[in-house]
This record gives C-alpha cells, sequence and structure tokens, in this order.
C-alpha cells in the first residue's frame, strides 16, 4: 500500500520540480514570481512531512482530554518541522510582496511585464 | 529552446534526487533517531508553561527565528513602502473606481468588528490552541483591508503605522533584554511566572511577545496595503494640496 | 564584559526607532551611534574570542533543543571587519545618497535606506555568528532581502531589473537551502551543526553529497560560486556606490566563509574537489569578462567574481597556510574594493556617465580621488609594497605547498589571472590620468570628494597601503582564525 508520507514526499518533489522549471521558462515576470511560490509550497509540503507519523495527534496539550499528558506526549507528531515552516511561510510572503513590487514599478517604467521586452534582463 | 533545456535540467535534477533519497523517504517507519521535536515534547510544560508545543517551539526555544522572522517581515514592509514611492498620492479612488455601495459599506462596518475580534482572539491564545501572532495579525489586518476597499474610510495614516510598527518591535526587543535578568543572564529567556498550563494566564513572555507580534504583523500588512495603493494619508494630503494649485 | 548578543539586538532595535522617529536626522545619528557603539566594542570581543569563544544561551533553552550561538574567533574578526565597513559606508552614504536615483518620495526613502541597511548588517552579524543550521537560513534571509532591496534602491530601470533578477535566483537558492536543512533533520534530528555534522559522517556517502549538492547551489549563489554569479556582475553595477562597495566587501565574503566552514565541517569535505575547480573556473571567467567590460562598475564586479574565486581556491586547498592566506586575501579585496566602489560612486556623481571613457583626465580634477583610485587599483592587481602584493604571493605559497594538480593548475591560473588585471585596471587609471580637454574645460567634473566620502575611502586605502607592513600583527590575528575555521 502506498504510504500517506511516500504521497505527501512525491507531491513535495513535484511541487518544486513544477515551480523550478515555471521560473526557469516563464517570460511573464508575475508567472516567474508565482512558480517561485509554487516551488516555495512544495518546500513547505516537504518539511511539514518530515514531521509525520502514523496516527499522530496535533502537538498540542489538552488539560481537559481522557488521556495523562505523558500519554498524549507519546504519539503526537514532531512540532519542530511545522515551527520550521510558520518561519518559511512568512519568509516567502515577504519575498513574494518584494517581488511584486519590483513588478509593478517595472511595469511603471517600461509598461511591460515580459522578460524578452526589458533590456539588461537576460535569464 | 529554453524549454527543452528546462526541462533537461529539471529531468536530471529529479533523476538526482531521486535516486538518492525518494526510496529512503518513503519507508515509512520514524526516523531512527530521536529528534529535537521529541525532546520540545518534553520540554514544553517545564520551560514554557505552554500547551500548544509549536507555540513553545516558536516563542521561546527558537525565539531567536521568530525575531529574524517578524524582521523579514518589516523588511518587507519598508521595502514596498521605498519602492512603491510613486505610486503614492494616486488613491484609492483611482484603483476602485466606484465606491463599495450601501451593502458592501454597511456589510462591512458589520463585520468589521466580527474579524478584528476574532483576530484579537487568535493572539491571545497562541500559547493554548493553534494560531498566535502572525495569523492573528493578518486577521486583524484583513478588517483594515475591508476598511479601505468597500470605502469607509478612504486613507490610512502611514506615519501612524510606522509608530505602531517601531513601538511593537522595540517591544519584542525589550521583551527579549527582559530575560537577562535570568540565571543564565541570556537573550529572550521566559522569566515571568509561567502559571498552570492550559490558563489563558500562562506560559510566561509567550503571549506578550506574540501580542506584539500580532500588533507588528497587523500594522506592517495595512502598510503594505495602503502604499501599494497609494492610500497613506501624507500623500493623500500632498494630493489635495497639488489639486488646489 | 556586555554580551556578543548585542551585535544582533543593537541593529535591530536602532531600526525600529529609525522608522519610528521617521526623520532624516534622527536616522543618520541612531544608524551611525549604533554602529560606531559596535566597531568600538568588536575588537575587544575579538581579543576575548581568541583566547576563548563566546557561547552565547538563547532563551535560556540549552542547544540542540535551543539555538546554539556563539562568537568564537573567525566570527569576531567578521564582526570587526562587517562594523567598520559598515562604519566607514554610513560616513560616504551621507553625502552620497542624496545623489542616488531620481523619484518621489527622496526623504522617506533616505529613512529607510538607513534602516536597511542596519537590518544588513544585523543580518550579516548573525550569519557569522549562529551555529544553528536554520537559524542560519533566518539571518541569510535577512541579509539577501536588504541586499535585493538595496540594489533596487536608485529605481532606475537597470536597478529595477538587477534587484528582479537577483531576488529570483536568490529565492531559488533559499528553497534548495530549505530542502538541504529538511533532508539534514530528517537525518538527524537535530539543526545544530555539530549533530548533523556527526550524522552526516555516519550517514551514506550519497546522502551527505545530496545535502551539500543542495546547500552549495542554495549558498553559493550568495556567495557567488561560479557558475551561480549570474547576478553579481547586473546587481553590483546598478546598486549606489555605497551598497556596491557593502555588497562587494563583506556581504559575498562572509557569505563564502560560511559556505567553505559548512562544507569543511559538516559536509566533511564532499564538495571540497568540486568548489576548487569551479573556483579556479571563475578566476578565469571573473576576470576575462572584466576585460571586457565599458562600464568601470561592471569591470569591478566582474573582478569581485575573480577575486572571490580566488579566496574560494585558497580555502579548498585545506591546508592551515591555504585557509590563513584566504583570510588575508579578504581581508585585502574588502579594504581595496570598497575604496575603488566608494571613489567609481563619486566618478558616476561628477560625470553623470557609467562608462570609463567618459572619465578621461577626470583624475587631475579630482586628485583625492584619483589617487585613491590608482592605490587601490595597484594592491588589488598585487604591485609589491602594497598589502595585495602580500596576500596573492600568499596564496601562490599555499598552492605550491599542496603539491597537488589543482595546486599546481592554481598558480598557473593566478599568475594568468593578475597580468589580465594588471591589463585592465591600468587601463583604466591610465585613463583617469590621460589628456582631456572637454572635460578640463567643461564644469561637469567638479569639486573633488566631499569631507565625509573622502575620510571613509581614506580608511579603506589606508588598510591596503599600511597592511603590507603590518603583515606580522595581521597574522596574529588571522592565524586563530584560520585554526577556528577547520571546526563546527
Amino acid at each position: 500500500m502506498i504510504s500517506v508520507s511516500a504521497v505527501l514526499y512525491s507531491t513535495s518533489m513535484i511541487l518544486i520540480l513544477l515551480g523550478l522549471y515555471g521560473v526557469l521558462t516563464r517570460k511573464n515576470l508575475v508567472r516567474v514570481v508565482i512558480s517561485l511560490d509554487v516551488m516555495d509550497l512544495g518546500v513547505n509540503i516537504f518539511l511539514v512531512t518530515i514531521g509525520y507519523i502514523r496516527d499522530g495527534r496535533a502537538p498540542i496539550y489538552l488539560s481537559d482530554a481522557p488521556l495523562s499528558l505523558v500519554d498524549q506526549a507519546s504519539n503526537m507528531v514532531d512540532p519542530l518541522p511545522q515551527a520550521l515552516v510558520l518561519t518559511a511561510i512568512v519568509i516567502g510572503f515577504g519575498v513574494t510582496a518584494v517581488a511584486l513590487t519590483l513588478i509593478m514599478r517595472l511595469y511603471e517604467r517600461n509598461g511591460t511585464v515580459m522578460v524578452s521586452d526589458l533590456r539588461g534582463l537576460k535569464w | 529552446m529554453r524549454k527543452v533545456i528546462g526541462v533537461l535540467l529539471i529531468a536530471s535534477f529529479a533523476f538526482f534526487v531521486f535516486s538518492l533519497v525518494m526510496r529512503d523517504l518513503w519507508a515509512e517507519d520514524p526516523a531512527a533517531v530521536r529528534t529535537l521535536g521529541q525532546a520540545a515534547i518534553e520540554q514544553t510544560i517545564p520551560q514554557s508553561g505552554a500547551a500548544n508545543t509549536v507555540t513553545a517551539i516558536v516563542v521561546q526555544f527558537r525565539g531567536l527565528d521568530t525575531l529574524g522572522e517578524v524582521t523579514v517581515l518589516f523588511l518587507s514592509a519598508l521595502g514596498v513602502a521605498l519602492l512603491s514611492g510613486e505610486f503614492a498620492g494616486r488613491g484609492l479612488k483611482e484603483v476602485f473606481r466606484d465606491d463599495g455601495g450601501f451593502i458592501l459599506y454597511n456589510g462591512a462596518r458589520l463585520v468589521l468588528p466580527i474579524i478584528v475580534l476574532v483576530g484579537v482572539y487568535i493572539v491571545a491564545h497562541g500559547h493554548l490552541s493553534p494560531g498566535g501572532g502572525f495569523p492573528g495579525g493578518v486577521l486583524v489586518a484583513t478588517a483594515v483591508y475591508a476598511v479601505l476597499m468597500t470605502g469607509v474610510k478612504n486613507e490610512l495614516s502611514t506615519r501612524l503605522m510606522a509608530v505602531i510598527e517601531g513601538f511593537a518591535g522595540l517591544a519584542f526587543v525589550g521583551l527579549g533584554l527582559l530575560g537577562l535578568l535570568s540565571d543564565r543572564f541570556s537573550f529572550l529567556a521566559n522569566v515571568l511566572p509561567k502559571g498552570s498550563p492550559g490558563m489563558l494566564f500562562s506560559a510566561g513572555i509567550i503571549p506578550l511577545i506574540y501580542a506584539a507580534v500580532g500588533t507588528k504583523v497587523a500594522a506592517e500588512l495595512s502598510t503594505l496595503v495602503t502604499s501599494l495603493t497609494g492610500s497613506d494619508y501624507a500623500s493623500a494630503e500632498k494630493e489635495a494640496q497639488g489639486g488646489k494649485r | 564584559m556586555v554580551s556578543p548578543m548585542l551585535l544582533i539586538a543593537m541593529p535591530l532595535g536602532a531600526a525600529f526607532l529609525i522608522v519610528l522617529l521617521g526623520s532624516k536626522m534622527a536616522a543618520r545619528i541612531v544608524a551611525i551611534a549604533t554602529v560606531a557603539f559596535l566597531a568600538v566594542l568588536a575588537p575587544i570581543w575579538l581579543s576575548a574570542a581568541i583566547s576563548e569563544p563566546f557561547v552565547i544561551v538563547l532563551a535560556d533553552v540549552l542547544p540542540p533543543l535551543g539555538i546554539a550561538f556563539g562568537l568564537d574567533a573567525v566570527s569576531a574578526g567578521f564582526a570587526l571587519l562587517i562594523a567598520v565597513s559598515g562604519l566607514l559606508v554610513l560616513l560616504y552614504s551621507f553625502p552620497y545618497i542624496p545623489h542616488a536615483g531620481e523619484f518621489k518620495g527622496k526623504e522617506k526613502a533616505e529613512v529607510r535606506y538607513y534602516a536597511i541597511f542596519l537590518l544588513l548588517l544585523a543580518g550579516a552579524f548573525g550569519l557569522v555568528m549562529t551555529k544553528d543550521i536554520f537559524n542560519l537560513f533566518v539571518f541569510f534571509e535577512i541579509l539577501c532581502i536588504s541586499s535585493y532591496l538595496l540594489v533596487a534602491y536608485s529605481q532606475e530601470e537597470r536597478a529595477l531589473e538587477a534587484g528582479f533578477k537577483y531576488m529570483v535566483l536568490g529565492s531559488i537558492g533559499s528553497a534548495f537551502m530549505l530542502v538541504a536543512i529538511g533532508l539534514s533533520y530528517r537525518l538527524s534530528g537535530s539543526l545544530a551543526m555539530a549533530d548533523i555534522a556527526k550524522a552526516l559522517a555516519a550517514a551514506p556517502n550519497s546522502y551527505a553529497t545530496l545535502v551539500s549538492v543542495l546547500f552549495v547551489l542554495g549558498f553559493g549563489i550568495e556567495a557567488a560560486v561560479f557558475p551561480l554569479n549570474t547576478w553579481l556582475p547586473d546587481a553590483h553595477s546598478s546598486a549606489p556606490s555605497s551598497i556596491s562597495a557593502v555588497l562587494s566587501g563583506f556581504v559575498i565574503e562572509v557569505a563564502l566563509v560560511v559556505l567553505v566552514r559548512l562544507s569543511l565541517n559538516v559536509f566533511s569535505g564532499a564538495m571540497l574537489s568540486v568548489l576548487a575547480v569551479l573556483a579556479l573556473a571563475g578566476i578565469l571567467v571573473g576576470e576575462m569578462a572584466a576585460l571586457g567590460q565599458k562600464e568601470l562598475k561592471r569591470a569591478l564586479a566582474f573582478s569581485s567574481i575573480g577575486q572571490v574565486s580566488m579566496m574560494l581556491f585558497a580555502f579548498t586547498l585545506g591546508s592551515e597556510i591555504g585557509k590563513w592566506a584566504g583570510l588575508g586575501q579578504l581581508l585585502m579585496h574588502a579594504g581595496a574594493k570598497s575604496a575603488l566602489f566608494l571613489v567609481s560612486g563619486y566618478f558616476i556623481v561628477r560625470t553623470g556617465s557609467h562608462e570609463i571613457e567618459a572619465y578621461r583626465g577626470l583624475g587631475r580634477k579630482m586628485p583625492a580621488a584619483g589617487a585613491f583610485f590608482a592605490i587601490a587599483a595597484l594592491s588589488l592587481v598585487g604591485m609589491p609594497p602594497l598589502f595585495g602584493f602580500f596576500t596573492k604571493l600568499r596564496i601562490v605559497e599555499a598552492a605550491a605547498a599542496a603539491h597537488s594538480a589543482i595546486g599546481y593548475a592554481g598558480i598557473v591560473v593566478i599568475l594568468f589571472a593578475t597580468v589580465i588585471e594588471s591589463i585592465y585596471l591600468f587601463r583604466i587609471v591610465r585613463t583617469l590620468y590621460g589628456a582631456n580637454a572637454e572635460v578640463a574645460a567643461s564644469g561637469a567634473a567638479s569639486g573633488d570628494l566631499p569631507a565625509f566620502a573622502w575620510i571613509a575611502v581614506a580608511g579603506f586605502v589606508l588598510l591596503v597601503l599600511v597592511g603590507g607592513f603590518m603583515i606580522p600583527s595581521f597574522d596574529r590575528l588571522l592565524q586563530p582564525m584560520a585554526a577556528v575555521l577547520a571546526t563546527i
């Protein structure tokens, strides 16, 4: 049987590769940024999947749950990758915001968002 | 041509990655090593008093990462404001040609307090439930967007936002410096009383830091939108003066 | 002793404060006071760190659960370099930045320039101090994003394009880095570099290779390792000159040293031989490309690629003397290249042109600027009494001492590169002092460097002037740094 993590790892790799392909081949700058975001998404799925365990529970202690704290702790998923992804998402957001602003300025200057119409951008 | 090169590059890279690790990753048994995550699960309650282990990691154990993360957001808000200097003064009216109309206008006013309330709730319960400063701050910022887009208000003072942002940032660094009071004299240490896990008033400085982060994120995202749509207060004023001339 | 944590906390706090105050004068005062304070403390930290490294416990949680952080000889040395360069470049920025670009809202933009500059310094300090691989990523991103923004600062078309190109490549790199971090965490269950090193040493060889390839792909983009440096000439030539000086002076070098340190200690040297070959290719490509440039700053940017590759080559030799030589070259390059970029900034301001040909005769109009430029250029080529001669000589010695094919190939490449370097740098200097009635007559080039810019450039030039005579005292610093570079 195909395991959940196998599906998730494959998905993440496919997304990363798709994003990379998009960044390398697209000529519209907005699409380049979208491709970067697809790539980021793949990376984030990859990181979360590292923390996955079968039948794990959310890594939050519940004071009113029937289980004792120790029992709760025994099958929690790994919280560390989740914390890393939180940071990575925010950083990705920051980069995207700046990239889109740069595109807006370029559009204002040149009236185009196509790579081929820009002088300096040789990819 | 570039597509062919792209496909070739990607294919060789994919082959490289798959041949080396994917088979290993597919095996589902959790890694044989004891991970930091497990250590974090055990240490969360004794060391931080939070119920949410992810929050304990994000705000306390790896607090410096979060400070860096907040800095990145700050940087991008600064950068957008820097680069969008020339949009300034164009005004929201040009972006949204008509006002929202009766339903949008009053609908926004109706849901506004609810959005803000939910945002504040999520920030305040960051140490107990999923959420925290980042998503909560984003929610509060969406309330600001709603205000701007539906025409309840047409401009926002960037100066005020900058002041809120600066204070929240200094509060984070200040709370971190509070940690210098601890035995080991360490930045960002959790020195306040930790209370009992699961209660609203627990986990020492974690809720305070999340409050600062939430405020900062909300102010930064609002700045982002106002500077991108040219609806910042200062430039609207400038435009009005220009009109008079 | 004051905690070295101030290196991170002070620039961050100062940047928040600058935005809070929002006035240009306050921004200048806060920025210069912060960096000057750190530049005064840095030598004290350096001398303390050489005898015993600082271990900083963050959040009262011991690593590996907390973030492993500290200041050892290498990071303290770099902290000193960053703080002093930052101070001089800030001084230069006072008169220079109002000349950079024409766009609406320049007053406010200048305030933001100082805030972003401080964040860039904080990112660079964090990058050399951290011993945790994810924390490294966070500081790396701070450094990168602030460089993207500063490159695009002037908002001219070419600056915006260069910033965007830099940003796209940088983002691809950081995605690769995150995958590498994820793989190392899965293998070792830890994010501390020391734990990952142990786990990778025990793991199958292919795993370490994959992780280090991904990491080099990610970090190499910022460190300008040969095939990944296509953004560099555009970014360094389109940025305001103060930022070009910072990027060439310490940003690439910091990334390079972190990359080398990780390759040596964490990835068990899996990539060293590849890096050595890439470094030699980088020297050749960089110097050859510099030869054909018409724009001064572009030529200097390509020369940076060559120089940085030379340092990388010295580091990859693996011997103690190689690292020692690499660090010396790094110090010399920080002084010389910063001075060259800073002076060329005023050439551009005075003539309004980027082309070398437009500067004909400018050396006579701007005697101080011309002299500074000539001295720094000669040091970069390696003229005997100047610092550059001794550092280059030491790299050649180290390459000869390696007794390997790549070492001998390196000697040939470096000597060849020196010939090319001298051709294009001498050509530029000759143009500067060439006869040109037009420039002499027109009022275009009026006035030499302003006082603050003069002080800043003189500071950098002083380093290359006296460096050669102070080799023994530099060695007392560089030798412990070279030894620490081989450890985590």
